[in-house]
């Protein structure tokens, strides 16, 4: 039985889904293509579709959620992903090249927004949260499992974005 | 329109919230840049003649809460525009600045119409 205090797993995922259009509609002008989506810890961490090793996970942004119940939404992309990702914010033309430093703020804002536009949805109707700043490559909270993924092509690169949520304190 | 402060811990954002000025043909003479709220306090000390801040909310240092506090300890709310820019739409952190001093807010992600909107009452 679900509790009534909470988005379900299923509900938290489509209100990720809605969020990640949002925010790509509005600032990236770019509409996404859903590869996958999934609910639930039991599938595999996903490997993104990708064409060859160069492409696979190069990027990875998190910011965390604290109050009533406390996760992280997880952005990882490959470097094509990110690349699309700072050119639509910074509104750059195609095959313009964007420094590393500037490529990891870009992804840490997109992940701002994506947490943000969730935590409108999903979240603030059950509670007062918080959201912390973007991180990288520190992954989410250690009693964190994640419980939904969406997987998606943009015009060249890919990105994963996920929904981590902590597990209770043990008594 | 002097001088616009925008303070946001993100290069990007400071960027889209420039060129989203341009787009909404708000005329900003000069636009000075800062990383977190202290980077911002010595910003304004430094350029008095700042008529316009736009700043976030969650920043490390010193957070868009503390910043709007501090601003207003020296420069009162009808003399010094102080506006939002915040994925916390709608949220307690918004409430917080908007009753600590605040003029207004805008939550990301925006349009450049959304931008205009929040400023109009502000710039000439």
């Amino acid at each position: 039985m679900g509790n009534p205090t909470q988005c379900s797993a299923e509900e938290l995922l489509l209100h990720l889904q809605s969020a990640v259009e949002e925010v790509f509609q509005t600032m990236l002008n770019t509409m996404v293509t859903l590869v996958e989506s999934g609910s639930g810890e039991a599938s595999p961490r996903p490997a993104l579709p990708a064409a060859s090793e160069a492409q696979r996970v190069q990027f990875e942004a998190v910011v965390e959620f604290h109050g009533p119940r406390n996760g992280a939404v997880v952005l990882q992309c490959t470097a094509e992903g990110a690349m699309d990702i700072a050119r639509g914010l910074l509104m750059l033309d195609a095959g313009t090249i964007v420094p590393l430093s500037e490529l990891q703020d870009a992804i840490g804002e997109c992940t701002n927004m994506v947490t943000g536009s969730l935590k409108t949805r999903a979240l603030d109707p059950y509670g007062v949260f918080s959201l912390g700043v973007p991180k990288f490559g520190s992954g989410p909270q250690s009693r964190a499992r994640r419980t939904g993924q969406l997987r998606f092509r943009m015009s060249e690169g890919c990105a994963a974005i996920e929904i981590w949520i902590e597990e209770p304190a043990a008594p | 329109m002097n001088k616009v402060l925008i303070v946001d811990d993100s290069s990007t954002m400071r960027k889209i919230i420039m060129r989203v000025l341009r787009q909404a043909e708000i005329a900003v003479d000069n636009v000075i840049e800062a990383s977190n709220g202290i980077e911002g306090l010595a910003a304004l000390g430094a350029n008095p003649d700042i008529g316009l801040i736009l700043s976030d909310v969650n920043m490390p240092e010193m957070n868009g809460i503390d910043f709007v506090k501090a601003v207003r300890v020296s420069h009162a709310k009808e003399a010094l525009p102080v506006i939002m820019v915040t994925t916390e739409g709608g949220g307690a952190m918004v409430n917080t600045a908007m009753e600590l001093g605040a003029n207004g807010y805008v939550c990301k992600p925006f349009t450049p119409e959304s931008i205009r909107s929040a400023l109009e009452p502000f710039v000439t």
